[in-house]
């Protein structure tokens, strides 16, 4: 049961501390240390998006302004969401003003476009539930997420077994990750 | 494995396949629950480059903009200089211009130049000596917010020649003072008199200056014609922007040095006045009444409110229940429901009553009565006429409600 929770409880009270203590002071000093413990992945999101180094770095640095700007406007539960949430929007806004047009498919937006904090509680009669659950999926879908969340292997790992591409292998447990959750959910409504 | 968030060197790391497989494979976990990191590692693996440079920029930048921000604060000290240079540099020019500023003050200007810090010194203004000590006196002599250094020169220069010049700062207050046979600096020295004639002078030049420069302004009161204060009355300094309002108590204070400046004074229902102000004494203003008043409004009562549209007991449900309520009794304790109904027209006239479901007739007679001589109505404002229902129930005291 324990794949669908997340693997690792963010530290969200460390980002709480910080983000108060920028509002009580204005010290900007104190938003500049907690803007850079996810800078590294703001970045990767803007490289992404924008596809290119220097204007990704660009993006850092006015997505940062835009969180000045925002961060005193908005209540914020979980900094690292909300900043997920800001650092995309900024991207796609970009992407959009037409300074760098990359036709993107729809689906790799949608990809992670699952909650960021799933409900983590789950009752033990679940358990027979998602055994059921897994053998409704499409076999590469049953053997990655197996080999992924049961055997904990990585992605290189099960492509070396399995013959899929790691892009391939990845795919199918996001999207076996997903079915299983839907299934799920339905089998607690009735 | 570490449970943190993955930094940006485990991220290296795994792209660069160093981790092993258990580390990876963590690291996926995480990517795959939270889709920030996912999202940046796909960014990542698409650009294939080492970040690390570009890291290390990002940070710089950062750490720059979060700086910035002493910057300004720097500025300002270097402004402020440049403005105590500008304050020194209009203080000069103005004692240049000053009218009554001959020979002497032009002297005082160029001493004034040696003196870079002369802003530092206390402010004085000249005072004015009193009357009966000085005969002929005539009006004060203004040298400006850097007196004291330029009165400390003169002092050095011409007026004492018994004095050096030492390092001492004293606070010192000029006069100059025109006498008939010709001109002569008074020069009063504070804390330090030259001698007790001299001393006596600046006493009493000193408690001057600061009533004047406290009061510095014009003191009035605005009253009507029986004395009583008016507040609020406006006062406008002709030639000039200062308005100022008389406060609760009717008085007003002006910002005006002049003694020329013809002042309007104005209140709503009053005679708006003109007058010259003369002097530095207070200000008394009496305003008399406008003949003009204002028309009258008259103000009457609609009989129906307008949002009034159901026929309805002109006081309302409530307190024509309570009336019913309280009128359907019996001398007979007789008690009961009468069901009643009418039709009221827009004049709000009752008509056609009629018992649906009655009980005795001395109970439907009663019930009749209590609508027909009970409160009127309201008509209805759409329908000629209105038919109502009503119920009324019969008990057998007042207090039996």
């Amino acid at each position: 049961m324990i794949f669908l929770k997340s693997a690792n409880k963010p530290d969200h009270t460390d980002d709480e501390q910080l983000l108060h203590q920028y509002r009580q002071t204005g010290d900007m000093a104190v938003l500049a240390r907690l803007y850079e413990k996810y800078m590294h992945l703001v970045y990767g999101v803007c490289l992404k998006y924008l596809k290119d180094e220097e204007l990704s770095k660009d993006a850092v640095m006015q997505i940062f302004e835009e969180l000045v700007v925002k961060v005193n406007r908005h209540e914020i539960k979980y900094f690292k969401s909300w900043l997920y949430m800001l650092s995309r929007n900024f991207c796609l806004m970009e992407l959009r003003s037409g300074k760098k047009i990359q036709e993107q498919p729809l689906d790799e937006f949608m990809e992670f476009a699952e909650e960021m904090h799933p409900v983590n509680v789950y009752r033990e009669d679940d358990m027979a539930a998602l055994e059921r659950c897994k053998q409704k999926l499409p076999k590469p879908q049953k053997i990655c997420v197996d080999l992924f969340y049961t055997d904990e292997q990585c992605y290189k790992d099960i492509a070396a077994q399995t013959g899929y591409a790691i892009n391939e292998v990845k795919s199918n447990i996001q999207n076996g990750k997903r079915n299983l959750k839907i299934c799920l959910e339905k089998n607690r409504e009735h | 494995m570490s449970i943190n968030q993955p930094d940006s060197e485990q991220i290296r790391k795994y792209l660069n396949g160093e981790l092993d497989a258990r580390a990876m494979h963590q690291l996926e976990r995480q990517a795959q629950d939270d889709p920030f990191l996912a999202e940046a590692l796909e960014g990542y693996e698409a650009s294939a480059s080492d970040q690390q440079a570009n890291f290390a920029d990002l940070r710089g930048r950062l750490h720059n903009r979060v700086s910035e921000k002493k910057k300004p604060i720097l500025v300002l000290w270097r402004v402020l200089p440049i403005a105590a240079t500008l304050l020194i540099a209009i203080t000069l020019g103005w004692l240049w211009l000053s009218p009554k500023g001959e020979e002497p003050q032009k002297q005082q200007a160029t001493m004034l130049k040696k003196q870079p810090d002369i802003a530092k010194g206390p402010r004085l203004s000249p005072a004015m000596l009193p009357k009966d000590r000085q005969p002929g006196l005539s009006k004060p002599l203004i040298a400006g917010d850097a007196l004291p250094d330029v009165a400390e020169n003169l002092v050095a220069n011409r007026a004492s020649h018994s004095y050096t010049r030492s390092s001492r700062r004293q606070h010192i207050v000029t006069q100059r003072v025109d006498e008939p046979t010709g001109s002569a600096d008074v020069v009063a020295v504070v804390e330090a008199p030259v001698d007790a004639s001299k001393a006596d002078i600046t006493s009493i030049a000193v408690t001057q200056f600061q009533k004047e420069k406290v009061e510095g302004k014009i003191a009035g009161t605005v009253t009507d014609a029986t004395g009583h204060a008016i507040p609020g009355a406006r006062i406008i300094v002709k030639g000039s922007n200062t308005k100022v309002l008389a406060n609760s108590n009717g008085e007003f204070f002006l910002p005006i040095e002049a003694n020329k400046d013809s002042v309007t004074v104005q209140m709503m229902g009053y005679d708006t006045k003109k007058l010259l102000v003369n002097g530095t004494g207070k200000l008394e203003v009496k305003l008399d009444e406008a003949a003009s008043t204002l028309t009258e409004v008259e103000v009457t009562h609609k009989m129906r409110p307008p949002d009034i549209h159901d026929a309805q007991p002109q006081l309302g449900w409530k307190a024509y229940k309570a009336y019913l309520n309280d009128k359907a009794v019996l001398p007979t304790g007789e008690t009961g429901k009468v069901k009643l109904k009418f039709l009221v027209d827009t004049q709000g006239r009752i008509s056609n009553i009629r018992v649906i479901r009655g009980r005795s007739d001395t109970m439907n007679r009663k019930a009749i009565a209590l609508v027909v001589n009970g409160p009127e109505w309201y008509g209805d404002s759409e329908s000629k006429l209105k038919e109502i229902k009503l119920k009324i129930k019969f008990h057998k005291t007042t207090t039996d409600l």
